[in-house]
């Protein structure tokens, strides 16, 4: 897991598999990170493999503490194969789902300007 | 279920004893047993996926005390489908009977657990459950798909 901070959002990329033996690390370091700022979080799933329920409850979790105070959680990069469980759990409809990174950032900076 | 219609193609067998030391091992064998037998990705996705909340539901809620909590998970490959059976010794548990409601309807509140058996119950094709001698044994089809599927992003 790799994060990386830019102005208008927090980003975590997360390679290989997100599953009950991978999340506690993930969401430590997303508290961690709610704890200390209120900004976007986007999560880049580019190299990701493979995600369960228990990957997805950290996206929710994060939804609940950002969503009272206008913030967004974005996920980016999701495979094909991978996409298809965010629209039968209606997830797809919580989070904004962009293509890329810059393309989140991107939304973050107009959401920002919108304000 | 489609059990008897097609030829078995390969099978699969794995016991999970105690089974919370042996899920990864699990997944990982089914992962490999799709790449063996060329599993489109989103199939063996969709498999793993299926295998992985129900097993982790018993582990999580089935385990009694003082009974040996084991489960068991055979995979049928019989070419256009999969047959999938988990038997386990644990609490009777229906997951047939588990709401298809999304984790988040539309206009809803957005709903932190359950998403796991929501997932499986629309993943699956079909699902059968019965309990018998102490044991939850549950029996699902999952039809091999094409990889048609292509994302529609944020425009």
């Amino acid at each position: 897991m790799v994060k990386i901070e830019y102005p208008q959002a927090t980003v975590f990329q997360i390679s290989g598999r997100l599953d009950g033996s991978s999340t506690p690390q993930l969401e430590k370091s997303v508290m961690n990170s709610l704890e200390g700022n209120n900004k976007n979080i986007i999560f880049d799933f580019s190299e990701l493999q493979y995600i369960n329920s228990a990957g997805l409850r950290i996206l929710v979790m994060s939804y609940q503490r950002l969503q009272p105070l206008g913030r967004q959680v974005m996920v980016c990069g999701v495979r094909d194969y991978i996409s298809e469980i965010f629209d039968i759990s209606g997830y797809n409809r919580v989070f904004l789902m962009c293509r890329d990174v810059s393309q989140a950032l991107h939304t973050c900076t107009v959401m920002k300007d919108e304000l | 279920m489609q059990k008897e219609k097609h030829p078995i193609t390969a099978r699969f067998e794995f016991t999970l004893s105690p089974p919370e030391e042996n899920q990864a091992a699990l997944l990982a064998a089914i992962e490999q047993f799709g790449h063996v037998h060329a599993l489109p990705e989103a199939y063996r996705y969709r498999l793993g996926l299926i295998v992985d909340e129900l097993v982790t539901n018993s582990i999580v809620h089935g385990a009694c005390k003082g009974i040996d909590h084991t489960i068991k998970v055979d995979i049928l490959n019989q070419g256009k489908v999969l047959i999938i059976e988990i038997i386990d010794t644990g609490r009777p548990f229906d997951p047939t009977t588990h709401s298809l409601s999304q984790p988040c309807p539309e206009g809803a509140p957005i709903v932190l657990g359950g998403a796991g058996l929501c997932l499986v119950r629309r993943l699956a094709n079909q699902m059968h459950y019965t309990r018998s001698k102490d044991h939850n044994h549950l029996v699902i089809s999952l039809n091999k798909v094409p990889e048609e599927n292509t994302y529609t992003w944020l425009k």
